[in-house]
């Protein structure tokens, strides 16, 4: 009944019943122990010392047999059996304790007259097992190198498989036509998911699929886990690395004709000629700019004393990145990793955005406008790139690369944009030999 | 398997056992599956498999189709796919589905690891190229959440992205920010799902077969 009820209440009730629970559990259970302790102590013993042995060794043996009785039966249907090993560690598991004391004390001692006994007989097993099982359990793990349950941090992509080979295998058995466990657990999910859930589950919630469940799961866990680092600038996420959303976004929609794309060296003339077409266009989109936010818009950087307020603006921005990357997992109800601003919060958090080139003053003052508020022009472009799902001429113009080798057909989009970034900070006809120049990563 | 009165030609089962791994009574099953399903025909088609009730509601059952009819699958080393297939491939397709037997040594079992992920992977795969691209994982989920009505669009690619960009992690590590991440490789493929213990998960007991219950 566990997911049916925790499908209906909010997350907070179900913290709260949870813990409820837990706290109550633990009190009975404390109780009870002290309860046997100060029956030892005080309790009125009737030492027996053939009924308290044979009474322990009974116990182990029992339960051997038990364990070894029903692996035999259960391995007979298991494709992966359970070896001697694990049979072991079951049995030496067995740890006795408050059960067995309460209803040896319930005892009535006039119908039982040897109550005693039996309730110091009860007392020696219950120490024996909970203190030499007990202790010795672990070593014995350790030393037997017995596999350990892992650790439930399921990636998506786990669970992602799960269903799948869940699917597949269930597949398979029907085109065998072999009712296995596969074809009845299915049948028993269909089930569940038509009826009982509709039922059980109010509202929307009977409707969601487990997998998506398991995201929104993942999801809050994420937000959680970066409100409590208070938004610190190191991402606590178990994947320490540095790539984003930005990798693996698709490349661009190849051309319609399947056209060589790597444009051979230009001679300088024509290369002059691109780089007119360059700003003519860069002109046109900036009256396309749609809408600003404060992180696109900079001030000149050359003014005095602006060096703190950028530096802590970068900081902003970094943290607003990396915040809207966590958007990749808090995107179910809008896909927010694609929004213009997200984009531009991400080029223009680059760091080297800021920093001037001293060439470029020397510059003609058109360049010094691409070059310094460089992210809104460059990150329009990006914009037009995405949203065009059409070349235009011009833009196959802009798809000019630095003349540093040849270009790999069918080359990433995001390194052909970024390297366009780099192409439009020219601030000349000198940046042939400066390509290397890393205005950009 | 009473069911089993003659089984034709005793000597060619044995050359498909040492192929495939099954035993003889394991392939008289499957044959007589696999006539059942072609109407005793020779070959079986994609159409043949339509004809299966319970595959209808299955969500991945354009995948599971096309995975028998894939040559990658055949263990030939042949690639794209084939319109009719034999009662040998049949069988090749099916014996990867075979539980590995108890007593085997770690690099048999690693190797049986390899062809069962390879299999889930050719099934990603579709267009043969050896990666599987974020549009084909964005296929994937999309198919695996496509039984539920209340599916968006943007659920799916969200749910394919954050999974592709953890794939990438593992993976790659450190990536600049203008470097690209093609696809899932094998390689990375194998190291995603290292833990995943798929040569216990992925099998399914053939034996047990009884013919006289066959569906259809």
């Amino acid at each position: 009944m566990r997911p049916y009820v925790e499908a209906n209440i909010s997350h907070k009730s179900h913290t709260t019943i949870k813990y409820f629970l837990k706290m109550w559990s633990s009190v009975s259970e404390t109780l009870i122990f002290i309860f046997l302790g100060v029956a030892t102590v005080d309790g009125k013993h009737a030492w027996n010392w053939t009924f308290v042995t044979v009474t322990v060794v009974l116990c182990l043996v029992a339960r051997v047999m038990g364990v070894v009785g029903l692996t035999f039966v259960i391995n007979k249907f298991r494709i992966v059996k359970l070896t001697t090993k694990d049979q072991f560690i079951v049995a030496y598991g067995g740890l006795r304790g408050a059960i067995a004391f309460s209803l040896g004390f319930l005892l009535d001692e006039r119908h039982f007259p040897m109550r005693g006994m039996f309730l110091t007989a009860i007392i020696t097993v219950i120490f024996f097992t909970v203190f030499v099982q007990g202790m010795t359990i672990k070593p014995l793990v350790e030393l037997l190198a017995v596999k350990k349950k892992q650790e439930a941090k399921r990636s998506i992509n786990e669970e992602i498989h799960t269903q799948f080979l869940d699917h597949l295998l269930t597949g398979i058995e029907d085109i065998c036509g072999h009712y296995g466990h596969h074809h009845w657990k299915d049948k028993l999910n269909r089930f569940n998911k038509k009826y009982v859930k509709k039922c059980l589950i109010a509202g929307e919630r009977s409707k969601e699929p487990q997998l998506i469940a398991f995201y929104h799961k993942m999801e809050m866990k994420q937000a959680i886990e970066l409100v409590e680092s208070g938004g610190g600038i190191k991402l606590p996420s178990a994947l320490p690395s540095t790539v984003s959303m930005q990798n693996i976004q698709p490349k661009k929609p190849p051309p319609p004709k399947p056209v060589e794309r790597a444009l051979p060296q230009l001679p300088k003339g024509r290369e002059e000629e691109i780089r007119k077409i360059l700003r003519s266009n860069l002109q046109r989109t900036r009256q396309r700019l749609r809408s600003y936010n404060r992180h696109t818009l900079v001030a000149d950087p050359y003014e005095d004393g602006l060096g703190d307020l950028l530096i802590k603006k970068q900081k902003m921005i970094e943290l607003e990145k990396k915040i809207k990357d966590m958007n990749n997992y808090l995107t179910v109800p809008a896909a927010a990793s694609d929004s213009p601003t997200m984009r531009r919060a991400r080029l223009a958090s680059d760091p080297q955005a800021y920093n001037m080139k001293p060439q470029s003053d020397s510059v003609p003052t058109i360049q010094v406008d691409l070059a310094s508020p460089q992210s809104p022009d460059s990150v329009n472009l990006m914009d037009e790139f995405r949203q065009a799902k059409q070349q235009e001429d011009d833009e196959q113009g802009l798809m000019m690369k630095p003349p540093s080798g040849p270009n790999k057909p069918g080359e990433a989009g995001e390194p052909r944009e970024q390297k366009l970034i780099r192409c439009l900070s020219d601030p000349g006809p000198s940046a042939d030999e400066e390509e290397d120049e890393p205005f950009l990563p | 398997m009473g069911a089993l009165q003659s089984l034709p030609g005793q000597p060619q089962y044995a050359d498909l056992a040492e192929k495939t791994g099954f035993s003889y009574d394991q392939i008289g099953v499957l044959h007589k599956r696999f006539n059942q399903l072609s109407h005793n025909e020779e070959t079986l088609r994609r159409d043949h498999f339509n004809d299966i009730p319970d595959l209808a509601c299955n969500p991945i059952r354009s995948q599971i189709i096309e995975a028998f009819f894939d040559r990658r699958n055949f263990r030939q080393n042949g690639e794209g796919t084939v319109d009719e297939i034999g009662f040998e491939q049949f069988l090749v397709v099916m014996s990867h589905f075979k539980p590995p037997s108890l007593h085997i040594t770690d690099d048999q079992r690693e190797k049986i690891r390899k062809e069962k992920l390879r299999f889930i992977f050719n099934m990603h795969d579709t267009d043969n190229d050896g990666t599987i691209t974020l549009e084909e994982y964005r296929h994937v989920v999309e198919e695996l959440l496509s039984l539920s009505e209340t599916l968006e669009k943007n659920t799916a690619k969200s749910i394919a992205d954050a999974a592709m960009l953890e794939v990438a992690s593992i993976s790659m590590g450190h990536m600049e920010p203008d470097e690209f991440y093609e696809g899932i490789t094998f390689e990375h493929f194998l190291k995603l799902l290292a833990e995943f213990e798929i040569e216990s998960r992925m099998n399914i007991r053939f034996l047990k077969m009884d013919t006289t219950t066959l569906c259809k």
